[in-house]
């Protein structure tokens, strides 16, 4: 089972890009932060505007009301729809809510989007709210595109993770382990994927319950000794400063090769 | 099992996970919820029948989620062994949410007569004070119970998928598990009710609005009430699934985050299957 929706752009440049959908729960997330925002500047603006439209002299007023209502109305639209083209054009397809939740809007081609894409997503955004229309469309259609991402010609992507953002500590003691490790064993039997798990352990481990975190390592621990044809453990040192020699280990094999 | 591991879960893609997982087994867990819903009309055995017919539906879940998918017949073995723990489960997490309920109740009360006791010709000031007191009581009230559910919220999960667990360890391990995750378990439900939404509004709020156009004293209000009585528990039906999968997937990420579940070597595919 695939969980999440994937696709895969080629640009002009022939090149590949693969994107995951972000899907409606994120979009739903995105939605509701953007419009609280949108609510509260909404409320802002309404009442700077009821408060200047009192200083009208009274006998004009009666004259003018359907103007005032006209303009309040048009308020209403200019902020509805400007929220949303001034942040996807500034940002480039992204708004408070999709910056917080890590999602963007790009066209179909791959390319950022422009303000063109944006008013016609934030154009057709009442229409798809009415009665669900973008919710089930979004579900139910394979690319996840509403109304407005189907005229605009636009998805709605998952950011890829800020790699820098992933970085641990390792401690000092480790590189000492791991020449001793390069040395002693076959560090080059580890494939790709086992490195990648010990990496993942590397970088979640602070947030392990304690118990289940030693015994995870030791579990991994006594895996990668035979996977690297270990003869016997370092003395002296425990399954988490293992692991991290064994990540270094491999990373130091990787470029010596 | 997904070709690539999950990882860790953002709160829109626990949401995404779990429709993923309900639309990919549709027939199979609308139909086990149909008949657990239709057991809610049998008193005390059918409640518990529901509960774990409820309870079956996220073991299944989580056997997807883990890459060891389980048919009806399997899993039902397994979840029937606790058959009368899934509801006792439930009742004891009510009544823990009732006296949390009661305690702030007596508080009320307390102050109210406390008050009026020392100050007898207390004017409008003390009206005033009073009313501030127990509109933040209230606030701390709800925010006392929603923290409580989140902490409970996997509760079931324990019991139906890992062996030797009873009540009590089901919750104290649901407790641990989402220690610091109670603000994403929050976001999680939220962003999953407003999902649900679009069933919500067909399955309940429009037969309502049916009924309040109607003269409660007809016959055709009966019959309107009556459809209205089959949409709801058609859509609790639909829905009852979704939140199993939510639930299922909020474990799921708690286990990997908490106890790196889903970090594994490869060849230890095999061993990992008494690990459930």
């Amino acid at each position: 089972m695939r969980f999440f929706n994937r696709v895969t752009l080629s640009t002009p440049e022939s090149v590949e890009l693969e994107f995951t959908l972000a899907g409606i729960g994120n979009r739903a997330y995105a939605l509701m932060i953007d419009y609280l925002i949108w609510g509260a500047i909404l409320i802002a603006v309404l009442f700077t505007w009821g408060i200047l439209s009192t200083q009208i002299p009274e006998d004009i007023i009666s004259e003018i009301s359907p103007w005032i209502f006209a303009i309040t109305l048009l308020i209403i639209f200019f902020i509805y729809v400007g929220y949303f083209v001034f942040f996807e054009t500034i940002w480039q397809g992204q708004t408070p809510g999709k910056r917080f939740v890590k999602v963007r809007v790009i066209q179909d081609s791959g390319k950022p989007i422009g303000i063109q894409q944006a008013t016609l997503r934030a154009l057709l955004r009442p229409i798809d709210d009415t009665l669900f229309i973008g919710v089930l469309l979004i579900v139910f259609n394979g690319k996840e595109k509403r109304l407005g991402d189907l005229l605009a010609g636009t998805i709605v992507v998952q950011e890829e993770r800020n790699i820098t953002k992933d970085k641990f500590v390792i401690s000092d003691q480790a590189q000492a382990v791991a020449s001793q490790l390069l040395e002693e064993s076959n560090i080059a039997a580890l494939l790709p994927d086992d490195f990648a798990v010990i990496r993942e352990y590397l970088k979640r481990r602070r947030e392990m319950e304690p118990i289940a975190k030693l015994e995870l390592s030791r579990k991994l621990g006594k895996q990668l000794k035979d996977l690297i044809n270990l003869e016997q453990m370092p003395l002296q040192v425990g399954s988490d400063l293992f692991l991290e020699a064994v990540y270094l280990a491999y990373q130091q094999q990787k470029s010596l090769n | 099992m997904t070709s690539k591991p999950l990882g860790l879960l953002t709160i829109g893609n626990v949401v995404n996970a779990s429709i993923r997982l309900y639309s990919s087994n549709f027939g199979r867990y609308f139909r086990l919820s149909i008949f657990a819903h239709l057991w809610l009309l049998v008193p005390i055995y059918g409640w518990a029948k529901y509960c774990t017919e409820v309870a079956l539906i996220s073991r299944l879940c989580f056997g997807e989620l883990t890459g060891q998918p389980e048919s009806n017949t399997e899993a039902r073995t397994q979840v029937n062994k606790k058959f009368w723990t899934f509801l006792l489960l439930a009742i004891a997490i009510g009544i823990r949410l009732f006296l949390v309920y009661l305690g702030f109740n007596i508080l009320v009360l307390a102050i109210f007569f406390a008050a009026f006791t020392i100050f007898p010709n207390a004017g409008i000031v003390l009206g005033i004070v009073i009313g501030l007191l127990f509109f933040g009581i209230f606030i701390a009230m709800i925010i006392i119970a929603v923290g409580l559910i989140s902490r409970w919220f996997v509760a079931e999960l324990p019991l139906a998928v890992e062996t030797g667990f009873d009540t009590n360890r089901s919750m104290n391990r649901s407790w641990q598990l989402t220690k610091s995750s109670v603000g994403r378990i929050q976001g999680i439900v939220l962003v999953a009710f407003l999902v649900t939404l679009p069933i919500q509004s067909v399955t309940s709020v429009v037969p309502r609005f049916a009924l309040i156009a109607l003269d409660p004293g007809s016959s055709i209000y009966w019959v309107v009430y009556a459809i209205s009585l089959i949409f709801s528990l058609g859509g609790g039906a639909i829905v009852m699934p979704f939140w199993q999968a939510v639930k299922a997937v909020i474990y799921f990420d708690l286990r990997n985050r908490r106890e790196g579940l889903d970090l594994q070597l490869r060849d230890q595919v095999a061993d990992s299957a008494d690990r459930g």
